[in-house]
């Protein structure tokens, strides 16, 4: 062989190399790859960095949580630092939070993320944000504008974004006023919107009005009232409930606040904790900012300008989740050619918007939506409704925020409340001048006819929207004499409240649970909150048990210390206890047993369930026994049998799981919490491992499901004196910091952080200079 | 002697500097130093290890960091392989072929 045929095969198999090898090397390649991010992954101890633009130097310390105090000398530094240090920490969860709800996500990942990204356009978040930044008012569209120019900034001189961009080969783009809204109303939507209407409706067509009223009723009595002159509801709850509603609910609440009557400090102290998903980074960022109009501290959401959840120098709020009905669900009657629809006799032009979806590796695809009068078309089963949904229409929740940040007392903070809203949330209040105060807000709207609870007819007009109810009017309490208030999703007013406000409502157990606790003592500690926001106590456990242990009759010596380990039950799901685990699997069984045979029967196998309040009072009152019967034999089963039946069930499942030996049983083998990056499921090892976790969705401290992605997301416990708080994650987005997830292990063990603003150890300190 | 190190000084520091452009111009580093090292058997040598040199030479820029190990541990869990000699031996192999090509390319033009 002569030497250029050598040559042309070192040549070819170079080039073979090349190829092999090129999918891989923007991740390995020395120069840089993923091993750069072994540097500068915590932030220097003293740095200085000139800024063009600044209005004076602002000066950033990190505490030893990592946790920024922001020390600016105008309002509009504030807030261009702010957005600085979120990008610092957190821009490609800002980046990826945008994009979701903006549907652009198929412009970094690609065609997969394209029938998402149709849903979001289709919707119209996005839209609804630039209707909404132009309506804003002036000086809380600069202090939008500040925010982004800060997060911009960080854009464009880091000399390194997070590895998430190395990993998905894309690159930040610049941050706007409308992605930041785009992302509160993103917010809005996972609190208040849902296709509820749509899975009621499947159950109404498949087993019939009856069967809806009884799973899921619209009736309900009045539950543990937000407004205290409910107390002999509250009794009535105490004592027994005849039934509930609801469908299961992945987002909840809780918060209370204590008068200064009530508390042993003689400070009122106010308590929250928002159950929502829980990721790393989390969805949370802990600041304290200060300047002339503002010195507030609590959590924010990367990519938004304001502290959602915290305390100012004069004042403290919490949020729940109301979960007011502010969705419908509209049949429009379309002309032959689609381009016109029936409203009140009248013909109108369908208005449509085209959306260039851009798609990475593929072509970009255009997408025509269609909008009426109630809302842009979408198509859910090969049906199509047009949307009517309060965060829609512009609204204002960053004024409201920002004016709530900044309130020095209870009228200026109702000020701020006013203006809020979607989600409809519940604020509790503590002010230092010992008021505390609860209060439903947002838009929740009034119907001509009908609750919209399941989709109704569009071209009559008969069920559209007239207004929405007046802020005097929505449920709130101040100052009450029983010295406490409290909520955790329960319906928020008494059955003759003049408007409808919904049909989603939690189970009443956290509430009962917590009004329990609080009512308990004369008078309440820091620790008393402490121990209420930890609280496993298991109510429907303690109701559903001995019900169950009477009827059940063991049939081997497992079974037997089964009911053993149930009957000697302190209701409480402890991680480390057997009879949780029990309970819980039985549960489960017992609800497959009671529905799924129906379900199947009428083809709606994966209808809603209803949950655990419905079910017990099934349990307790027997009213129908239809469900209980399994329809799929001939026989006609009891209550007792299906009780029965799934006791069996359950220890057999768990005596295949784990081993004959109960005793090395605990619920924390199978009731973990999850921890899970962003695109976790994709880079396996950004996540946190999975841990045992007590609670389960009925308790104080929620933990939904066997493997929990979600519950406390923030614990604020705040007495104006020595504050706690605590989050599941860490501040830093990169997985190399040590704030990356420092707060679990404080977190799992119900543990907090002292909440320092003015005596802390300085870890870092940042000072942007005027330029 | 003297053109088998000096080239080799070339595959190590030349592969390293244009590595920082593009990880592809290991190769010319390769080329280059194969052209003078001149026999097959040493470019092949020289190159590989030259190669491997070069990209340890920049991987260490970021091993004296104290995350080092955890970022390591990281790409290790992200590729499903040990990454660090992975990368090392792509390094070697493509300085090697390039040294080959340099090697071979000038015995065959100057046939």
């Amino acid at each position: 062989m002569n030497q250029k045929a050598i040559l042309a095969i070192f040549v070819a198999s170079t080039l073979i190399l090349f190829y092999a090898v090129s999918s891989i090397m923007p991740y390995l390649t020395p120069a840089s790859g993923l091993w750069q991010y072994s540097q500068f992954v915590e932030h220097p101890a003293t740095e200085e960095i000139t800024v063009q633009g600044l209005n004076d130097d602002v000066r950033i310390e990190r505490d030893s949580n990592g946790i920024p105090h922001i020390y600016a000398k105008n309002d509009l530094d504030l807030f261009f630092t702010l957005g600085y240090v979120h990008a610092q920490d957190r821009l490609f969860q800002m980046d990826l939070q945008r994009r979701l709800p903006s549907g652009r996500l198929s412009e970094i990942v690609g065609e997969d993320a394209y029938e998402s990204d149709t849903f979001y356009r289709t919707l119209g978040m996005h839209r609804a944000a630039e209707e909404t930044y132009s309506q804003m008012s002036q000086w809380s569209k600069e202090i939008a504008d500040a925010y982004c120019a800060g997060v911009n900034y960080f854009i464009k001189t880091t000399k390194r974004y997070p590895i998430e961009y190395t990993l998905l080969q894309t690159k930040p783009e610049e941050y706007t006023p409308v992605d930041a809204i785009t992302f509160g109303k993103m917010m809005g939507w996972e609190l208040s919107g849902s296709f509820y209407d749509l899975e009621v409706q499947k159950v109404e067509e498949a087993l019939g009005p009856e069967a809806v009223q009884e799973l899921f009723p619209s009736q309900r009595p009045i539950e543990i009232p937000i407004i205290p002159g409910l107390s002999e509801a509250c009794k009535q709850i105490l004592l027994w409930s005849n039934q509930t509603v609801r469908i299961p609910l992945q987002v909840g609440s809780n918060n209370w606040a204590v008068s200064p009557q009530k508390s042993q400090s003689g400070r009122p102290m106010l308590c929250d904790d928002p159950h929502l998903s829980t990721t790393l980074p989390s969805l949370w960022y802990q600041v304290h900012v200060v300047s002339p109009s503002y010195n507030v501290a609590g959590v924010t959401l990367p990519g938004t300008p304001c502290v959602l959840i915290g305390r100012n120098q004069s004042i403290a709020w919490g949020l729940t989740n109301t979960g007011a009905d502010v969705i419908d669900f509209y049949v429009e009657t379309f002309s032959e050619d689609g381009t016109q629809y029936l409203h009140q006799g009248t013909w109108h032009d369908v208005t449509q918007v085209e959306e260039v979806i851009n798609i990475k590796g593929s072509d970009s695809k255009t997408l025509t939506v269609n909008i009426t009068t109630h809302g842009p078309i979408l198509e859910r089963d090969g049906k199509q409704f047009a949307v009517c949904w309060t965060g829609l229409q512009p609204t204002a929740e960053f004024e409201a925020l920002l004016l709530i940040n900044k309130a020095a007392n209870y009228q200026e903070y109702e000020q701020g409340l006013r203006l809020f809203s979607v989600a409809a949330q519940n604020f509790v209040y503590a002010d230092i001048h010992g008021n505390i105060a609860i209060r439903s807000t947002g838009r929740i709207p009034i119907r001509k006819n009908g609750t919209g609870r399941t989709p109704v007819d569009g071209a009559s007009g008969d069920y559209d929207w007239t207004g929405y109810i007046p802020f005097e009017e929505l449920p709130n309490a101040f100052n009450p004499d029983q010295g406490y208030l409290a909520s955790a999703n329960q319906i928020p007013a008494p059955s003759d409240y003049p408007y409808y406000l919904g049909f989603i409502w939690a189970d009443r157990y956290r509430a009962e649970r917590i009004n329990t606790l609080l009512r308990e003592k004369d008078l309440l500690t820091m620790e008393d909150m402490v121990t209420i926001q930890s609280d496993v106590y298991d109510i429907p456990a303690s109701i559903i048990v001995p019900m169950m242990t009477e009827v059940v009759i063991p049939q081997d010596d497992l079974e037997e210390e089964a009911v053993h380990y149930l009957k000697t039950w302190d209701y409480y799901d402890d991680h480390t206890q057997v009879a949780p685990l029990i309970f819980h699997t039985f549960m489960d069984n017992l609800w497959e047993n009671t529905f799924h045979d129906e379900y199947l029967k009428a083809g709606i196998p994966d209808a809603p369930y209803p949950t655990t309040e419905t079910l017990e009072n099934m349990l307790k009152t027997c009213e129908r026994t239809d469900f209980f019967d399994d329809v799929s034999t001939s026989d006609v089963e009891t209550r007792d049998d299906i009780i029965q039946k799934s006791f069996h069930e359950t220890v057999e499942q768990l005596k295949e799981q784990f081993t004959e030996d109960i005793a090395a049983w605990s619920y924390g083998q199978r009731h973990t919490f999850s921890l899970e990056h962003l695109i976790g499921s994709v880079v396996t090892a950004l996540n946190y491992p999975q841990f045992p976790r007590g609670g389960s969705n009925n308790t104080v401290n929620v933990a939904w499901g066997w493997t929990s992605r979600g519950g406390p997301s923030w614990r604020e416990i705040i007495d104006f004196d020595h504050d706690l708080c605590i989050y599941p994650g860490g501040q830093s987005g990169n997985p190399f910091s040590r704030h990356y997830a420092d707060f679990v292990e404080l977190w799992k063990e119900s543990q907090y952080l002292p909440w320092e603003l003015e005596e802390y150890t300085t870890e870092s300190v940042l000072i942007l200079r005027r330029g | 002697m003297r053109k088998d190190i000096l080239g080799f000084v070339v595959i190590v520091v030349l592969g390293a500097a244009l590595t920082l452009v593009h990880w592809v111009l290991v190769v010319i580093a390769g080329i280059l130093g194969g052209y003078l090292i001149e026999d097959i058997k040493k470019s092949a040598l020289l190159g590989f290890v030259g190669g491997i040199l070069a990209w340890l030479l920049l991987i260490s820029r970021f091993a004296i960091s104290s995350h080092f190990g955890a970022v390591l541990s990281f790409i290790n869990t992200v590729a499903g392989l040990p990454a660090l000699p992975l990368i090392l031996v792509i390094g070697g192999i493509l300085s090697l072929l390039g040294a080959l090509i340099g090697a071979t390319g000038k015995k065959a033009f100057t046939q």
